[in-house]
């Protein structure tokens, strides 16, 4: 819950363009609400991602007062999964052939293994618990800045396709290079991209 | 911010800029604990006042790929020369600082954190001074609050980094850095190293 409570851990991204109509609560709010979260705890869906009110990862509503903090905005990126490993599945597998074989005094042929295979699996993972992973995310307007949560590659890869595809806005990561080019004149620039590696020792 | 640097990014592949100059970060935290050890205070471009000081855990490495070699110092949380000692002969055996844990005191606040020198990102952020709000304060809208504060506070926190960084970049870009910024670091590294064997040997 890194931006209201505990430990916090961020990587910084500088948003490269702005919307076409200007960075306004309509356009934020119909972009949020398209890509909002769509819940899976009933259905046999795998993997479900959208967006969530920052403090209620229940909710979809995004009224202005859920997300606009004056000078910037904020939402999670929830992403739910629930996972079923093969090994599981041919082991219930087995089962329910046994149970076929026995009811039926036959083996099922291939079309038929598939059709069961294909139900037993979908039971499977409705029966199978979420997993429910929250990426807070902090859009400060002024600064043309977006802080997420998180810095593994897998979370930044999520983040940035959904970003994409939300807000249609290119996005770059801040990190040494890119901060270090925004922080230094521009007559600096070329120097610093054909920077080569010092030692400290000789 | 991002049209300053828009020229630059023509030219050039992110991720390939980020990788090729991968180094940058790792030089900084370098130049960063060295520095500190000299003098913990920082006078920063953007008019801030900084102190810094490396605790807990320092990680160096030196090499690339198969040849990379990577030491882990474990320390106090206030540590000594003799402590330091590991991490003297490491950069003197040509490793560099890749990680480490940071506390960054100004005249207001305090932070601890995790700092990478692949992406800066700030990790396991602690604010242990100068956060005004707590949720315990009003429920729902404390919640708010902690959050609207613990915001402005990662914010001042990057503008810090930001400060740091700026102030490495310039240095690492002048003529200075070999001619005087180098052989300052290392007369430091041999002190301290000459220091900390005397200590051991008493």
């Amino acid at each position: 819950m890194g931006f209201i409570k505990g430990g916090a851990t961020m990587c910084r991204y500088r948003i490269l363009e702005e919307p076409e109509g200007g960075l306004t609560d309509n356009f934020v709010e119909e972009r949020l609400k398209k890509n909002a979260f769509n819940d899976i705890e009933d259905s046999p869906e795998e993997l479900s991602v959208g967006w969530v009110e920052l403090f209620n990862h229940l909710n979809t509503n995004f009224n202005q007062a859920s997300y606009n903090f004056g000078g910037f905005l904020a939402f999670t990126l929830r992403q739910d999964e629930r996972k079923l490993s093969a090994k599981t599945l041919n082991r219930y597998y087995a089962i329910r052939e046994a149970k076929f074989i026995a009811e039926t005094g036959r083996k099922p042929n291939t079309i038929k293994k598939t059709e069961m295979k294909e139900s037993l699996r979908l039971d499977l993972l409705r029966r199978s618990l979420l997993n429910t992973n929250l990426y807070q995310t902090v859009w400060l307007k002024e600064h043309n800045e977006v802080w997420l949560d998180g810095t593994s590659e897998k979370i930044r890869s999520l983040f940035e396709d959904f970003w994409a595809r939300t807000f249609g806005l290119a996005i770059r990561l801040l990190v040494p290079i890119s901060l270090g080019l925004e922080l230094l004149p521009e007559q600096s620039h070329d120097a610093l991209a054909n920077l080569e590696p010092s030692s400290i020792w000789d | 911010m991002a049209k300053k640097t828009q020229n630059i990014w023509d030219s050039y592949d992110f991720l390939e800029l980020w990788q090729d100059k991968i180094f940058l970060g790792h030089e900084f935290l370098t130049w960063l604990w060295l520095t500190s050890e000299v003098d913990s205070s920082f006078s920063l471009k953007n008019g801030m006042e900084a102190e810094i000081f490396f605790e807990n855990t320092l990680r160096l490495e030196s090499g690339q790929g198969d040849s990379k070699h990577s030491v882990t110092c474990q320390l106090s949380k206030e540590p000594t020369t003799t402590e330091w000692a590991e991490a003297f002969v490491s950069v003197m055996n040509h490793k560099k600082v890749i990680s480490g844990r940071v506390k960054i005191k100004t005249p207001e606040r305090e932070w601890t954190l995790n700092l990478s020198g692949d992406n800066l990102s700030p990790k396991s952020v602690k604010i242990t001074a100068g956060a005004s709000f707590t949720s315990d304060e009003g429920g729902e809208l404390g919640l708010v609050g902690q959050f609207l504060d613990r915001v402005a506070c990662l914010a001042e926190l990057n503008a810090v980094l930001e400060g740091l960084l700026a102030r490495f970049m310039e240095i690492r870009l002048s003529k200075s850095w070999e001619s005087d910024e180098l052989p300052r670091l290392r007369r430091w590294v041999i002190k301290w190293d000459q220091e900390a064997r005397g200590q051991n040997q008493q």
